[in-house]
């Protein structure tokens, strides 16, 4: 009588762990991204892009730094607001 | 189950099994249908006026909400709540706002005149949600609408994302917030327009009969269309038709190159026009990303010095291109949407 097969538990791959936000925003600072749960390093964007965004003067129009360098601050995170419960 | 106050038996009584009972007040009804259980309550009507000076309870346009943001927090989810937005006419003449769309099939529907109103313009001062994602690598300041929610409706309305804004993100989240995890599915965005921006349309991380139609897409310094994998989602079964794109500077609709951004339908009647300018040729009309395959590309007018390109094991038939001007483009001034 032929040994049923056992299944081996190296094929259970622990779940991967996603970056938090802080980490998220240090990876795309390094060129990579999350894509459908993989990080994953992105694809250069082709020449020529993002001509007309110079057409907008944000400081003549009173807007507060729309560019937002700042956006990958470490803290930036922090100042988001949790009012909405979240799905998790 | 026993109802002690309705008599049973005789007339009214129990026959072969079933049950029959006079004056039987019911107060809700429960439709089980498909494993899910539905409250059969119709979806209630708000209202949203910014030129209000208070807010109401958002059930009349006299008491209408100032903000759309707080129609959306006064609604219900999965009910088929409609939310009526006024066009602004004082202030800026906008709503500068940056609203988070969480709660399941409601409708946003603007209910002003004219082509861009009412008109809702994101910006760094409202900003209530940063955003850590980029497009082609300008980083986005802020949406109009953050959509991560089934079922969602936009129609009737303009979006004015002047600067590296977006004016409407689709997508599960996740760049938003890493702790959300939202699956945005039958999503229809209707007869709008969007003006400036890095995109008008950013849809990143939503897997299910997305449908844009309708709207014109106007000057992008990047996409009028993004489409990209999500973080935790794939985006795929888009159908995007009977749309104007206008001078989009990279591409009137551009998928990014990965496996998990396909099935996209693009058409039909979709017309792509270069600005007459010619500060603002297109890079091509549309850019389907080397990896993304199952596409359709089928009967649309492309007026442009370039034509649509890449991707793979995609059907592109019945479109037409003319290279060169076509008369007077369809153009909106800020007239139409106020002074930035």
């Amino acid at each position: 009588m032929a040994k049923e097969k056992t299944e081996s538990k190296s094929e259970e791959k622990p779940e991967a762990k996603l970056p938090n936000n802080e980490e998220l925003a240090d990876l795309m600072k390094k060129g990579k991204n999350v894509i459908c749960g993989e990080v994953v390093s992105v694809e250069a964007a082709p020449e020529g892009r993002g001509k007309s965004s110079v057409q907008y003067d944000a400081k003549a129009e009173g807007e507060e730094n729309p560019e937002q360098a700042e956006m990958f601050d470490a803290d930036w995170a922090k100042k988001k607001q949790s009012a909405v419960k979240k799905k998790r | 189950m026993n109802f002690p106050n309705f008599p049973t038996g005789g007339r009214y009584g129990q026959h072969s099994g079933s049950a029959r009972y006079k004056n039987l007040q019911v107060d809700n009804v429960m439709i089980v249908a498909g494993g899910q259980i539905t409250p059969a309550t119709p979806g209630k009507i708000f209202h949203v006026d910014g030129n209000k000076a208070a807010s109401g309870n958002g059930l009349s346009w006299n008491t209408a909400f100032k903000t759309i943001q707080e129609a959306h927090d006064a609604a219900t989810s999965a009910r088929g709540d409609i939310i009526l937005i006024a066009p602004m006419t004082s202030g800026s003449g906008r709503y500068n706002e940056n609203v988070l769309i969480t709660k399941e099939s409601l409708t946003f529907m603007g209910v002003g005149g004219g082509r861009c109103n009412p008109i809702i313009r994101p910006s760094a001062a409202t900003t209530k949600y940063p955003f850590t994602g980029e497009v082609e690598g300008t980083t986005i300041s802020g949406c109009g609408f953050l959509i991560m929610a089934k079922n969602t409706t936009v129609q009737n309305l303009a979006f004015d994302a002047s600067g590296a804004y977006v004016g409407i993100y689709l997508g599960d989240g996740y760049r938003i917030d890493t702790d959300y995890n939202y699956d945005p599915e039958f999503c229809k965005i209707i007869n709008c327009v969007f003006k400036f921006g890095v995109a008008a349309i950013y849809m990143d991380g939503c897997d299910a009969a997305q449908e844009i139609a309708g709207c014109y897409f106007y000057n992008q310094s990047d996409e009028g269309i993004m489409i990209t994998p999500g973080g935790l989602q794939s985006s795929r079964r888009i159908w995007i038709h009977d749309c104007a794109f206008q001078g989009c500077e990279d591409y009137g609709i551009r998928a990014y190159s990965h496996a998990l951004v396909k099935e996209i339908i693009i058409g039909p009647n979709n017309v792509f026009l270069d600005q007459l300018d010619g500060s603002t040729e297109m890079t091509n009309p549309v850019l389907l990303g080397a990896s993304v395959g199952t596409c359709g590309y089928v009967g649309n007018f492309e007026c442009t010095e370039n034509e649509c390109g890449g991707g793979t094991d995609n059907y592109m038939a019945g479109n037409t291109r003319k290279v060169g001007t076509m008369g007077t483009p369809y153009y909106i001034t800020e007239g139409d949407s106020g002074a930035n």
